[in-house]
């Protein structure tokens, strides 16, 4: 498990170039080298296993491992076949001593409600200018896909801390559920730190569309009367929509159903119905080339090129809208396609196997210094709630014209089905294309995830925002400063060095006094972030490292992703679609409006009304 | 994927730093501490260093003895029942420990430290054992030499320095191989541990941390332990198969990230289990519960 020799010597070079200058002050050519040695470093020094008897899994008899993916992510490596499966631990980035969750008195200071109100909530919106609200939508799709902690431990004693006495929260104190922990630890975990489970697969293999287990699969692939298409196809109704949630009818009939249907709202409503009718279109172009094929076979190849599709949108189209400067829009896209770049690879294929050259997929497979999982890093980063806009404007895509005006609150769970009873897809598309996303930054929490209702069998009310600060410190997240350190990244001594804004560093300096004590969340959202880019320098160096490993552990996006496996159709469905080519599928009335945008998840022009 | 460093006759050591695989080569059949000259040229010389500088009247010290030795195995298990805090023995004094803690505050010196920690562990052997500033030099300086091999090595060896700080401490332990061990070896693992602790005690989220916490962020194994290959060797975990003779360096320190438990940092549960972890893990919650106590030194 080590680097290669000339990965070791060009990382150590950098590792020292970057003590006086950080990689993105530094010219084009050398500052991707740069980026190419931080991922190098990183997958080699911030990959940690936590597993420690990981269950020993008999082949399934009547599925086809080698070629297709299994519902809960086993058997995608042939060797540790329980890597990245449904219930595996996640991963750490930070070592493993760093790593033990906090405890009272410091797991409450500063006061997570006092940040909260003081440091996240949104004062006035402010809009990230460079990007639409596609970008949080497709954001929240993926997490779905990768990660969950599931549903919050009821057993256990919550979290309490007390609520300022001007607060205006309506009880004393705030009552927050702990993270479910982990019911197999065993004796090999005596005096190790907490670990936590991911109740979906680690993959990025489309499990908010298609579930984690088979049952979910199933569900989502049967109609109302629970019949299972017999094509391959996920259910949608007849207007093209998803289905409502059977099991949530009791208390929200109106919840749109799939696989992952948590913290729904209509952006993510529009991702899951237009993958689902993705699906759909590659099935019925695959019965087109293989009219012999049953349905089975007909779902595993559409899920196996969809999922795929998704990953080369997110790596080519939504990182670069995201990190806007040249050498990353370079490197993502050459994560990809390679160095050799797009237009080589349209001219003349994939010509290597290297992944440098020719990008990751079709590269071989990887797992570093960990087998494959998600982390608690990347999720404590990946808490990008300021994205959410509180306030919404529907219109119509031909002329611009207001249909609906809501607030979050009206969008939320069954609220998105009510939506679409008034306005049609095509037009929520177009209004959330139109729309901006909040910025990542301080003082731009959505008030709306702020006061989150009363859930009725818990009897507790949520402030996410302090529940952000709160699961960080819980699961052993380190604080900014220890997080910089552990990525081997200059450490702010004082509030300046933290933030150029003079406002923020009083504010932090009120609550935190010490920049030492500043909390991951707090401390990336303040952070002076690199020209271009929507997220901070630290956050990033978390994405740099996952993003590419997203694809390199993943069998199926590397070594076995080949016609083969994927079909002739299938690669090319993959290499030849994008965003945008799915956008016009399933909503061809917006050509007008996308005839001149260059990425979708730039802002859309609006109709001339 | 241990690391074979091999040339023909030059050298065959393999180098492994990834927690299971540590633990499976450990205890792999075959594998031991069986310190005799053999093999390629650089096996030779790293066994003529051990057997040169870490033997005592014939005998090498406790951590370099073969796995079947039963005088070892049957020590170790009475060593660790006698220095486990359960016993009843006393181990250490309030004043060791308040001299400790204060140094955790932020007070104090390394230096001192050390000598205190040296001094609780060699009275763990002999009642009368004496720690101060030349006997701590000499373990700082074995340490060192232990550690890796440095060109400052060779300059140790011909000024006699190394020589000196063998002979003092080897004097001060009676020649005594578990006492030469605890307090020129072992004791490192305790003062680094102290120097992490006052890391933390200083930090801003102390008197939050639990005793795993502390435990499992200050303790740290050593670098590297030696291990030697006694029968052909094929496992999966190195390309080729193992020769008679070849070295496994098993990099614990590497390793620690990854494993931060009693199973890597004291080898808990192997045939080859230090017997100090419970008189170890014990002194140092006694010392950070003290320091809790007491305020930082400014």
């Amino acid at each position: 498990m080590l680097a290669g020799f000339f990965e070791t010597v060009i990382a150590a070079i950098y590792r020292r170039i970057n003590r006086w200058r950080v990689w993105y002050r530094l010219p084009f050519p050398i500052a991707v080298i740069n980026l190419l040695a931080l991922r190098v470093d990183l997958r080699w020094r911030n990959l940690f296993d936590t597993e420690t008897a990981p269950p020993d899994l008999p082949a399934p008899d009547s599925f086809d491992i080698r070629h297709c993916r299994t519902a809960d992510g086993t058997f995608n490596d042939l060797s540790k076949t329980w890597m990245g499966m449904a219930d595996a631990r996640f991963g750490r980035n930070a070592p493993l001593p760093q790593t033990f969750g906090e405890q009272p008195p410091s797991l409450y200071e500063p006061n997570p409600r006092v940040i909260s109100r003081e440091l996240l909530a949104r004062t006035n919106f402010i809009p990230a200018t460079t990007v639409n609200l596609f970008l949080a939508a497709w954001l929240q799709f993926m997490v779905h896909d990768w990660l969950s902690h599931g549903v919050n431990d009821t057993q256990s004693p919550p979290l309490r801390f007390p609520v300022p006495a001007d607060d205006d929260w309506p009880k004393p104190e705030m009552t927050i559920l702990r993270t479910c922990p982990d019911h197999q630890r065993g004796p090999r975990d005596e005096g190790r730190p907490a670990s936590y489970r991911n109740i979906v697969t680690h993959w990025w293999d489309g499990s908010q569309m298609y579930g984690s287990d088979l049952r979910m699969q199933y569900c989502v692939r049967s109609s109302p009367t629970k019949e299972l298409l017999p094509d391959g196809k996920l259910y949608l109704d007849e207007t093209g929509h998803l289905p409502v949630d059977p099991e949530a009818a009791d208390h929200d009939p109106l919840q749109e159903l799939a696989a992952v249907n948590g913290n729904w709202w209509i952006g993510l409503s529009a991702m899951h119905t237009l993958f689902t009718r993705e699906h759909n279109a590659i099935v019925d172009r695959l019965k087109i080339d293989y009219p012999d094929k049953d349905g089975e076979w007909l779902f595993q190849k559409a899920r196996l090129i969809n999922a795929a599709l998704i990953v080369k949108i997110h790596a080519t189209e939504w990182t670069p809208a995201l990190l806007q400067s040249s050498t990353l829009q370079y490197a993502m896209r050459g994560s990809w396609w390679g160095a050799l770049g797009e237009a080589y690879f349209k001219a003349f294929g994939r010509s290597t196997h290297d992944e440098l050259l020719s990008g990751i997929p079709g590269s071989s497979t990887e797992q570093y210094a960990a087998p494959y999982s998600i982390t608690e890093e990347f999720t404590a980063v990946y808490r990008l709630h300021s994205l959410i806009p509180d306030d919404y404007s529907f219109r119509q895509h031909s002329d611009d014209k207001e249909i609906l005006a809501c607030t979050m609150a009206d969008l939320f769970a069954g609220g998105t089905t009510k939506v679409h009873r008034k306005v049609l897809f095509d037009d929520v598309l177009y209004s959330i294309g139109t729309s901006y996303p909040g910025a990542p930054v301080l003082h731009n929490y959505p008030l709306h995830l702020r006061r989150l209702p009363e859930k009725i069998d818990q009897g507790i009310m949520t402030d996410l925002a302090a529940t952000d600060i709160v699961r960080d410190r819980e699961r052993g997240v380190p604080r900014y400063c220890a997080f910089r350190r552990m990525l081997r990244m200059s450490v702010p001594k004082s509030f300046q060095e933290l933030t150029e804004n003079e406002t923020w560093q009083k504010e932090l300096e009120k609550i935190y006094q010490d920049v030492e004590r500043v909390d991951l969340l707090t401390g990336t959202l303040a952070e002076t972030k690199p020209p271009g880019f929507a997220i901070s320098d630290t956050s990033f160096r978390i994405f740099i490292v996952m993003a590419g490993r997203r694809i390199k552990s993943d069998r199926f996006l590397t070594s076995d992703y080949n016609p083969h496996v994927y079909t002739p159709l299938g690669i090319d469905w993959v290499e030849k679609n994008g965003m945008r080519e799915v956008l016009l599928r399933h909503a061809p009335s917006l050509h007008p409006v996308l005839r001149n945008v260059r990425n979708s998840f730039f802002p859309w022009p609006r109709a001339a009304s | 994927m241990a690391r074979r460093i091999r040339l023909p006759g030059i050298v065959d050591v393999v180098l492994v730093s990834d927690p299971a695989e540590i633990r499976a080569l450990n205890d792999a059949r075959g594998v031991d501490r069986n310190f005799v000259l053999r093999g390629p040229l650089i096996n030779r010389l790293i066994v003529a260093r051990i057997r040169r500088w870490f033997k005592i009247m014939g005998q090498l010290l406790p951590s370099l003895m073969p796995r079947y030795d039963h005088v070892r195995a049957d020590h170790q298990q009475k060593l660790a029942a006698a220095v486990d805090p359960i016993s009843g023995n006393t181990l250490w004094s309030n004043s060791q420990i308040d001299a400790l803690a204060a140094y955790v505050c932020g007070g104090g010196t390394d230096e001192g430290a050390g000598i205190v920690a040296q001094q609780i562990v060699g009275s763990l052997f002999d009642p009368v054992y004496h720690a101060d500033r030349a006997t701590w030099k000499a373990a700082k300086l074995i340490d060192q030499f232990r550690d890796g091999i440095s060109p400052i090595q060779i300059v140790w060896q011909l000024t006699g320095q190394l020589r000196r700080a063998r002979a003092l401490l080897v004097d001060r332990a009676k020649a005594d191989r578990w006492t030469m061990h605890g307090t020129a070896i072992g004791v490192h693992g305790i003062v680094q541990a102290l120097t992490q602790m006052r890391r933390l005690r200083c930090g801003p989220n102390a008197e939050s941390l639990s005793d795993e916490a502390v435990l499992w962020q200050c303790l740290i194994p050593p670098k590297q332990v030696p291990r030697t290959v006694e029968v052909p060797l094929e496992t999966p975990l190195v390309k080729d198969p193992l020769s008679v003779g070849s070295i496994l360096m098993l990099q614990l320190e590497a390793a620690w990230p990854r494993a931060p438990d009693a199973e890597l940092v004291f080898m808990h549960g192997h045939w080859n289990a230090c017997p100090a972890r419970a008189f170890v893990t014990g002194l140092l919650l006694v010392v950070w519960r003290r320091s809790l106590q007491e305020s930082i030194a400014t």
